[in-house]
């Protein structure tokens, strides 16, 4: 068994975040269907119960969930190139993702409980009209290929 | 620039309603023109497809 407590904090710190990546990645489940390509701030993914602090570069999965603290902001680019960026305090729940690049059909399915969300809709939304939802806890948006704001307010 | 910009229209409409529990703005693309969305809760439809259109 590993004792880190005997490592210097440095090194210690360094393994416990590689097994925490690893761990994550290991409970990512399907393909990625997305990136992390900003962050700002406290913003976690959380998959499978872990937590993990976003980084650019990060792969996203389907069933992940994005979350912002108060100082907090995110934007993800999915692989039929849609845009979402998610502003302080926001959760969001990927729920559904599939894309076929080959004949750019799919769907998408985020579930959006609390926050602020802009979002460039991409491929799939362009060739299945209505295939893009994000579902609020008081109403589902059904995108036609577009770029649109949502705001949420709640508490976690 | 423009997600920052499109949040913080959002933030100032919101600000006009309180009493909402959701907001959602259509935002226009770089050209001036808009797609669509359609919002769907409590039995009633609502299509949004106007640039800064809010529902």
């Amino acid at each position: 068994m590993l004792m880190l407590s005997h490592l210097r904090p440095g090194p210690a710190a360094a393994i416990a975040a590689a097994i925490a990546a690893f761990a994550s990645v290991a409970l990512a489940a399907g393909p990625q269907i997305a990136q992390v390509k900003t962050v700002t701030g406290d913003a976690v993914i959380i998959r499978g119960g872990a937590r993990v602090g976003a980084r650019v570069g990060d792969a996203v999965y389907e069933k992940d969930t994005i979350q912002t603290g108060a100082d907090g902001a995110i934007g993800l680019t999915f692989t039929d190139n849609t845009v979402m960026s998610a502003g302080p305090n926001s959760e969001i729940d990927l729920s559904e993702y599939r894309f076929d690049s080959s004949n750019f059909n799919g769907a998408m399915l985020a579930d959006m409980r609390q926050g602020t969300l802009t979002m460039v809709s991409g491929d799939i939304a362009r060739s299945s009209p209505g295939a893009m939802k994000v579902r609020t806890p008081a109403a589902i948006v059904g995108v036609r290929g577009t770029r649109f704001a949502i705001q949420v307010q709640g508490s976690r | 620039m423009r997600p920052l910009a499109a949040l913080l229209v959002l933030m100032m409409l919101a600000g006009c309603s309180s009493q909402r529990q959701a907001l959602f703005v259509v935002l226009p693309k770089a050209d001036g023109s808009a797609g669509a969305i359609t919002v769907s809760g409590g039995g009633q439809a609502l299509v949004l497809n106007q640039p800064y259109a809010a529902g």
